[in-house]
């Protein structure tokens, strides 16, 4: 079974630290949500998770099946098992969502001298197009641009579809959708789930764990998670706000 | 789309494909330099009329009093006396690759022209140094009275037509260059196209230097006719050298009303050829003119297609790429000339610089008096892969009408890092994330060439691209 | 011609009735021999490629050289106190030579054209301004300039602001009407000192009877911004050149400007920032609207050194077509040395949209009316954020009457 462990992280954005000694456990087969109110370094964690250059990792570990990936390049991560849904997913222009598909799962699934073939691939692609009920005629558009907010997500999905990594990270998935949107995507990412697949949903507001249930609800503030619980937690920030965790961490001091 | 990324070197490819040398016996090699001797010799050789050895002259005398050019790249280097202007490989043009010289066809298979030919042409000529070895027409379109000869074979079979357009088009005097051709012009393509005659398959030409500090001066002339349609594309190579070559061709085009050509280059000169070209054409009513610049190779290009757009409903069009690598300098753009209301142009300019290369947009866009209803768009967009690598922008817009809607916009940018994250966040390599992103950019480009050079030029970005990555 | 106007007596004049030391009169014969050392202008140098100012007749000009009537407005008692001065050039080579000494004519580029050097020879008025460290200048300077009569004029404006300094300043020139011609050659110098802030506003409205070629520049060091606003209405021809020399990261400047020209007026305006270092931050805006036979020419030119990493530079201009018989040349260039920069420039001409037109129409509008509001919307912008609410005010006044001549 797939684990990705989070070892008392420390990361620095621009050389101020945003993450203070993060530890989390995410087993395949399961649903963590992270909230935890804006700024907290909730984006931060699923950045350094996946190895963006800019995101400096001053401690700390990331362990994924037993290995240490600091040191992998993204793209040696994603080839792991490990995927990140963007919050705000760049556009590239002259490039293909289909091209660019097929490209990354070669990348991730197939080798060099075994290749997807183009026929199977289509297969592929337009079934899992069906499921997350995207227009086909996103396949030829280019990656992201002129996308809504929902198109946008609903691709990032759809990458997740066919890329089917071990542990996923959903970074706010469901910010910019509206209800119909959010309807679809909590559906597929359902559908995905399963015993095969972690799923980390970070998000802010609590819209999406309506849809989709957590196994375990993470709160984050100020660089650390503060407090871990089932999902019954969910509910009573959205009852009570964030509020109630800042009184709890007061007392503590 | 290909992914491979196997690490061969872009010289080392470059030589293998495109960069061997033939050892070939010369039947006239004027001495290196150019005088009046010279100019007579070449029209001797060519048994030329009176008229053209006049124009010649003309030309050699403007070329002489004309200073360089001070704007744009610098062209100090150039080394005029050290030039051959004048090297024929071949007695004549044949028409059946059997005939031509065994030295001379096997370049040229092993540039794949041949093959080329066979599959998707319509018809091909191949120049070899100063002369055209090679010219064949597909027999249908020879029956619609379609013409595409040799310029040399051109002036002696249609002498007429010839004297017409030669030089009216782009004038002896308009710049240096032009007229350095117009005094050694040898070689290039002759292609006339009858009234309402569609010409659905590319016809070809292929340019090839072989020898050592030699000059390149083809001469084209394409006149489409009341009606038709046109799409010729050109190629070139050379070997690698150490030292320099000059290749400067003049392309003059004629697009009748309602014709339309275009005019399809992919550049690829080894990295010693100063590639100083003149190109321009003039749309009549209702014509439309697109060239389709691909700059890759070369030492130095200096080349701005232009369209004059000389009467009403005439369109002008210039897509254009440009890749800088080490050494190099792009300076390349357009001009468009509206002389006439209700006429259209769209500039489209793509650039890519790495490893110290300079890309350089220059453009002009001129609106002359009394030229209402004017619709243009000007969009140039750079790409700068490294810090050492440069580009500029200059376009020029002179408008004396009210009555237009003009717009100009340029962008310089470079990969941003949260793109290259992204695509590698999705298992893909770095240098392949890099290649995808140059390749989508130039995309545009890559969309309006037939599929066979699409592929070409793919293969060729992504060679250019190996071991971009910093 | 020129010899017997521009001549060694008139710098010892000047000499006299400035009553400067050798080091400036020695600096002034210097550039009256590069001033006749440089060919007039013509269009075979890039600069001037599209002006011909072949017109350009000094015979006409009043043999004498003459300063224009000034009247300076802002300064008061606590700013003095502080340190603050605001005064004529005149007065501020005796008082405060050494100053001036430091920093006349001291920017490193060497940049300098046949005009500049006459001017850097002829130079005999304008305004001084010294703000010392840390000094918020409270009040806004403004300085106006009324030409009276047939002469040759040059004005230098020279601008220190100290670390932390900030000041807003407004000049404003006018001209009496007459049947005379001068000709005005002018220039602007400014120093921003790390982390100043100047706001520049400059407003001219000519007679026709003035032909002018001014050339502004400035120094940015770190943190530090300069804005300039022009607003460029009258004159016969009037030339501006502004270079900004981004000299210390995180250094700013706004360039925004408007032209509005009609009969045959002649403007040719050049706005180019220089980004030396890295993090420099550049925004130009420039829009002319175009009438009668004018003939106008707008260069802007985004320069980025090898060293000007992670600068954004971004400029936009925008013609507007008033008449088939104006002239309109726009040239918006890049020269970029390294990569990792954001720079852009975009530019449209065309003319009043008609659509916009129909809807003003639809609204109980005539044309005319219409065609007033649009010009003047449409040339508004460049001055929507000046600090001198006063001067912006006039601006806009003055676009509205010019409309319905």
């Amino acid at each position: 079974m797939s684990k990705l462990e989070i070892k008392d992280l420390h990361v620095n954005v621009e050389e101020k630290e945003v993450l203070k000694g993060v530890n989390l456990t995410i087993e395949q087969g399961k649903i963590h949500a992270l909230m935890g109110p804006n700024g907290s370094g909730k984006s931060t964690l699923s950045f350094a998770v996946m190895g963006h250059p800019k995101y400096e990792i001053t401690k700390g570990e990331i362990i994924f099946d037993g290995k240490n990936v600091l040191d992998l390049a993204p793209e040696e991560r994603a080839r792991l098992g490990l995927f990140l849904s963007f919050q705000y997913p760049s556009e590239i222009s002259g490039v293909s969502l289909s091209n660019f598909l097929r490209t990354a799962l070669n990348s991730v699934k197939y080798t060099k001298e075994k290749r997807i073939p183009v026929m199977e691939f289509r297969k592929l692609l337009m079934e899992k197009m069906d499921l997350l009920k995207i227009d086909k005629s996103f396949a030829s558009r280019y990656l992201n641009e002129g996308f809504s907010g929902g198109e946008k997500k609903r691709s990032e999905i759809l990458q997740m579809a066919i890329l089917e990594p071990k542990i996923a990270i959903l970074d706010e998935t469901d910010s910019g959708l509206d209800v119909d949107a959010l309807k679809i995507v909590s559906n597929a990412v359902n559908t995905l789930a399963g015993p095969e697949m972690g799923i980390l949903i970070i998000t802010h507001y609590q819209r999406i764990l309506h849809h989709v249930k957590p196994d375990v609800v993470h709160i984050m503030y100020d660089g650390r998670i503060v407090k871990t619980s089932g999902p019954e937690l969910a509910m009573k920030i959205e009852d009570e706000g964030y509020d109630f965790i800042y009184k709890e961490l007061e007392k503590e001091v | 789309m290909s992914t491979q990324a196997d690490d061969i070197d872009i010289g080392e490819e470059y030589k293998e494909k495109y960069g061997f040398s033939d050892d070939i016996k010369y039947l006239h090699t004027t001495k290196p330099g150019i005088n009046e001797g010279v100019v007579r010799e070449i029209s001797k050789i060519k048994n030329e009329p009176e008229w053209m050895l006049n124009f010649r002259l003309k030309g050699l005398k403007h070329f002489q009093e004309r200073p360089m050019p001070k704007w744009g790249a610098n062209l100090g280097q150039i080394d005029f006396d050290n030039i051959t202007y004048y090297m024929s490989p071949s007695e004549k043009s044949e028409t059946s690759w059997e005939d031509v010289p065994e030295g001379i066809r096997k370049t040229f298979d092993r540039l794949g022209i041949p093959e080329a030919e066979k599959k998707f042409l319509g018809g091909v000529g191949a120049q070899y140094e100063s002369e055209v070895v090679y010219h064949s027409l597909r027999k249908d379109l020879e029956e619609k009275g379609v013409i595409f000869l040799g310029m040399d074979q051109a002036l002696k079979e249609h002498p007429d037509i010839v004297k017409k357009w030669f030089a009216k088009i782009i004038p002896i005097n308009d710049n240096k260059f032009s007229a350095l051709n117009t005094a050694a012009w040898s070689g290039g393509s002759f292609i006339y196209i009858p009234p309402g005659v569609k010409v659905d398959v590319p016809l070809q030409s292929y340019f090839r230097i072989n020898a050592k500090n030699v000059g390149q001066f083809e001469r084209t002339l394409i006149i489409a006719d009341k009606g038709s349609s046109v799409h010729y594309v050109e190629g070139c190579t050379a070997p690698i050298y150490s030292t320099d070559s000059l290749h400067s061709a003049v392309v003059e085009l004629i697009a009748m009303e309602d014709a339309t050509i275009r005019y399809t280059t992919i550049q690829n000169w080894s990295n010693n050829v100063y590639n100083l070209v003149t190109k321009r054409g003039f749309a009549y009513k209702n014509a439309t003119i697109s060239w389709i610049d691909g700059n890759l190779g070369s030492k130095l290009t200096m080349k701005y297609p232009g369209v004059y757009l000389m009467e009403e409903g005439a369109k002008g069009e210039v897509l254009s790429v440009a890749f800088a690598g080490k050494g190099q300098h792009q300076d390349a753009g357009a001009k468009m000339v509206h002389m006439a209301p209700n006429t259209t142009s769209i500039i489209t300019s793509k650039s890519v610089s790495k490893d110290g290369g300079r890309t350089t947009y220059r453009g002009l866009l001129e609106v002359d008096k009394g030229c209402h209803g004017i619709k243009s768009n000007v969009v140039c967009d750079a790409l700068i892969l490294d810090e050492t690598s440069a580009t500029d922008t200059f376009p020029y817009m002179n408008v004396n009408e009210q009555d237009v809607s003009i717009g100009h916009e340029a962008s310089v940018n470079k990969v941003s890092d949260d793109q290259l994250f992204y695509l590698m966040s999705r298992g893909i390599e770095q240098s392949e994330a890099m290649a995808m992103i140059v390749r989508g950019f130039m995309e545009p480009f890559i969309k309006a060439l037939p599929m066979e050079y699409a592929i070409e030029l793919n293969r060729l970005i992504e060679l250019n691209m190996e071991g971009s990555v910093g | 011609m020129l010899k017997t106007i521009f001549t060694e007596e008139k710098i010892e004049k000047i000499r006299g009735s400035l009553k400067e030391d050798n080091h400036f009169f020695e600096k002034r014969k210097l550039s009256l021999d590069s001033f006749y050392s440089y060919p007039l202008p013509s269009n075979k140098s890039e600069e001037w490629r599209y002006t011909d100012i072949s017109f350009l007749d000094f015979s006409k000009f009043d043999n004498d050289i003459k300063n224009p009537e000034i009247k300076m407005d802002g300064f008061h008692d606590l700013l003095k106190e502080k340190g603050v001065i605001f005064t004529t050039i005149i007065e501020a080579i005796s008082k405060h030579p050494e100053i001036i000494k430091e920093y006349l004519f001291s920017k490193k580029d060497n940049y300098e054209d046949k005009f500049l050097a006459l001017h850097k020879a002829m130079w005999n008025g304008g305004v001084f301004i010294y703000v010392p460290k840390n000094v918020e200048v409270d009040t806004i300077f403004k300085v106006k300039y009324n030409v009276l009569e047939s002469s040759s004029l040059f004005n230098h404006t020279l601008i220190i602001l100290e670390q932390g300094a900030s000041l807003t300043y407004s000049e404003e020139h006018t001209s009496e009407k007459g049947d005379y011609e001068a000709f005005r050659c002018d220039s602007v110098e400014v120093y921003a000192k790390e982390n100043s802030k100047l706001n520049f506003n400059n407003f001219q409205n000519w007679n026709d009877n003035i032909t002018n070629v001014s050339y502004w520049s400035a120094r940015v060091s770190r943190d530090a911004q300069v804005n300039w606003r022009f607003s460029q209405l009258g004159g016969k021809f009037s030339r501006i050149k502004i270079d900004t020399h981004l000299d210390g990261e995180g250094s700013n400047s706004t360039n925004k400007g408007l032209v509005y020209a009609n009969k045959n007026q002649k403007f040719d305006i050049t706005t180019n920032p220089h980004h030396h270092v890295r993090n420099t931050i550049s925004d130009v805006l420039v829009k002319g609207a175009f009438d009668g036979e004018s003939n106008s020419v707008y260069r802007g030119l985004i320069l980025i050194d090898e060293e000007g990493k992670e600068t954004q530079s971004y400029l936009s201009n925008h013609s507007l077509m008033l008449s088939e018989n104006a002239v309109s040349n726009t040239i918006p260039s890049l020269k970029i040395e390294t990569d990792d920069v954001r720079a852009s420039h975009g530019a449209t001409l065309g003319k009043i949209d008609k659509d916009h037109l129909f809807y003003l129409k639809t609204r109980g509008i005539d044309q005319k009316s219409g065609e007033r509001l649009l010009i003047t919307a449409f040339l508004k912008e460049t001055i929507d954020d000046m600090k001198d609410v006063e001067l912006k005010e006039k601006i806009i006044l003055e676009i509205e009457k010019k409309t319905e001549k």
